[in-house]
């Protein structure tokens, strides 16, 4: 089936810049007729997996496949991965520092955000091998 | 040739053909991608021009100017009535504010108008609107309505946060619904002869019809930028005292105004005067557009209010100033230390004009749209977005600009939307390779 594919590389400790990539995501979707309500949630799905990815992760990707019937957000990174997911999943969680509490992050709801606005939601990750998510946010039709 | 087909004009510019050297500069620093060349020379702007002035700035020739009309325009029959915006007395370092007024009468006017009481007004009615409408997560951040190019750019690339856009009339609006019917009992003349001049910076407001944020369009006649009047000003302002700002330094014996009003044309001017400290101000077009992408990212939203300001520093940094940005910047300085920072109005006179709606608008901020023809492109489909992924791909262009677009992406969209040809590209058989690829792609 057709689909329109596009990657963006993320970086690790640069947050000024994560967050473009779903900008650049959002625009994209933006100049076709897609829904504005499933624009906002791809947007901010990537936006939080973009932050994770630079305060956490590594150095990564955010990928995004947009489909006749679904839009797929895949973000990798090479980062330390997640010893325990169930717990990193849980709202209010976090390992962030007491720095990037500062600047407005680890409010440990990252992941629970993006598990709430995506329509179906995929982590894969283990200690030392990165982490994996896949979101999949349904069209019905839309485009 | 006539003049109609040398010079174009767009809702607020004006392109001279004549000066034109084909650099594409104008194309490229378009934030809404407006602007296109096609076809040697045939400049063409399209329905998507916001009044931003870029074009303007980064002009080599002068070839891209505003459609002011000038002081020429000036009909001598009627009383005209000059409102003077705070920019303008930081174009004149170390002359006093009051002399500044009494020059632009020299070069004309019948009368000038300063603005600044209307200013503090509004950041009052601000400060209230904002702290009895806090907990409304729909609309906050609010966002401030005095730039007239962000609301363009809000409406072209942000539309559904039009609803953030604080209410309240701007203060140049408030005061031009009331200036009409005073000034003709006062000078007793008819209200019909009195035209309503408005000097600015800003290249967006020179064509009064295209002014219509709110209610301005029913008040305003004529507009002229700064830059138009400038070296006449100066020297009508230089034959009037010659004195400098030292002479008059008695701290705040000038009760006309307040160093508050002087800071207004600075970025974060606007907030200075407004008791909230979760306010933001941003200037410049690269980081307002940032900060709006945040906002409609839903981020933001421990912020109460934005100041958003298109021009870099804010209105001193206009494209129709006269001085440079830092220069002015430092002479509000001065100006703000020789005035001090108080206020002239009482809260209890201000607080009854709000709770009697005076400044509410009248015009929902969501039919702003209409207002101002500023247009959307048609969406695109799947298969379009991937044929012009396709198109970049054999393109491979370093976004030279021959075609008059301002990058190869942008000439893509143009083909796939039957608004440009294959031609105008300077990659060669670029119609037959993209035949090719559609081939291959169908035996695949």
């Amino acid at each position: 089936m057709a689909s329109f594919s596009k990657c963006y590389a993320i970086k690790k400790n640069d947050f000024i810049k994560a967050g473009d990539a779903s900008i650049k995501i959002k625009n994209l979707l933006k100049s076709t007729d897609i829904d504005p309500a499933i624009i906002r949630r791809v947007a901010v799905c990537g936006y939080e997996g973009e932050i994770n990815v630079a305060m956490h992760g590594g150095n990564g990707k955010i990928c995004i496949d947009i489909g006749e019937n679904q839009i797929t957000i895949k973000i990798d990174d090479d980062g330390p991965g997640i010893e325990d997911i169930d717990l990193a999943m849980k709202k209010g969680f976090s390992t962030a520092t007491d720095k990037w509490r500062e600047m407005g992050f680890g409010a440990g709801m990252g992941l629970p955000n993006m598990f709430k606005n995506a329509d179906k939601f995929n982590i894969e990750s283990e200690k030392g091998n990165g982490t994996h998510i896949t979101m999949e946010f349904s069209l019905k039709g839309n485009i | 040739m006539t003049e109609r087909e040398e010079n174009i004009y767009s809702s607020y510019f004006l392109y001279k053909k004549d000066l034109c050297e084909n650099c594409s500069e104008c194309i490229k620093a378009c934030p809404t991608h407006a602007i296109r060349i096609r076809r040697k020379k045939n400049l063409r702007f399209l329905d998507k021009c916001i009044g931003c002035g870029e074009c303007i700035r980064v002009c080599p020739t002068g070839a891209m100017t505003t459609a002011s009309k000038g002081i020429e325009d000036l009909n001598k029959d009627k009383f005209n009535i000059a409102i003077v915006s705070p920019v303008i007395y930081s174009q004149f370092p170390d002359i006093m504010a009051t002399d500044v007024l009494a020059g632009v009468e020299k070069i004309g006017f019948d009368l000038s108008v300063d603005l600044t009481h209307f200013l503090e007004l509004f950041q009052f009615a601000t400060e209230e609107y904002i702290k009895r409408n806090k907990s409304n997560d729909e609309q906050t951040p609010y966002i401030s309505p005095i730039c007239p190019i962000v609301i363009r750019l809000i409406t072209h690339k942000f539309p559904n946060l039009l609803k953030n856009v604080l209410p309240l009339e701007r203060p140049v609006a408030l005061f031009s619904a009331e200036i009409k019917e005073n000034i003709s009992k006062e000078y007793k003349v008819a209200e019909e002869d009195i035209e309503l001049w408005h000097i600015t910076p800003c290249p967006a407001k020179i064509i009064s019809k295209k002014t219509q944020f709110l209610n301005e369009k029913k008040y305003i006649n004529k507009s002229i930028g700064v830059n138009d009047i400038y070296v006449e000003l100066f020297h009508e302002i230089s034959k009037i005292k010659k004195k400098n700002l030292d002479l008059y330094c008695s701290g705040k014996s000038n009760v006309l105004f307040s160093g508050r009003s002087f800071e207004w044309g600075l970025s974060g001017g606007e907030i200075a005067g407004i008791n909230n400290d979760k306010s933001i101000a941003v200037s410049g077009l690269k980081d307002t557009i940032a900060y709006l992408e945040k906002i409609d990212l839903g981020l933001l939203k421990h912020i109460d209010y934005l100041e958003l300001r298109i021009c870099p520093e804010g209105c001193i940094g206009g494209a129709l100033t006269a001085i440079d940005k830092y220069i002015a910047k430092s002479a509000i300085r001065r100006l703000v230390n020789i005035y001090g920072k108080g206020r002239r109005l009482s809260k209890e006179k201000i607080m009854k004009l709000y709770d009697d709606g005076y400044f509410f608008t009248t015009v929902d901020t969501s039919e702003i749209k209409d207002i101002y023809g500023v247009k959307q492109n048609e969406p695109l489909s799947l298969d379009q977005l991937m044929e012009i992924d396709e198109l970049v791909g054999i393109i491979k262009g370093r976004n030279c600009g021959v075609c008059g677009a301002p990058d190869c992406k942008t000439f893509a969209e143009d083909i796939v939307r039957g608004k440009a040809e294959f031609e105008d590209c300077l990659v060669p058989n670029l119609k037959q390779k993209v035949d090719k690829k559609k081939a291959e792609n169908k035996t695949e």
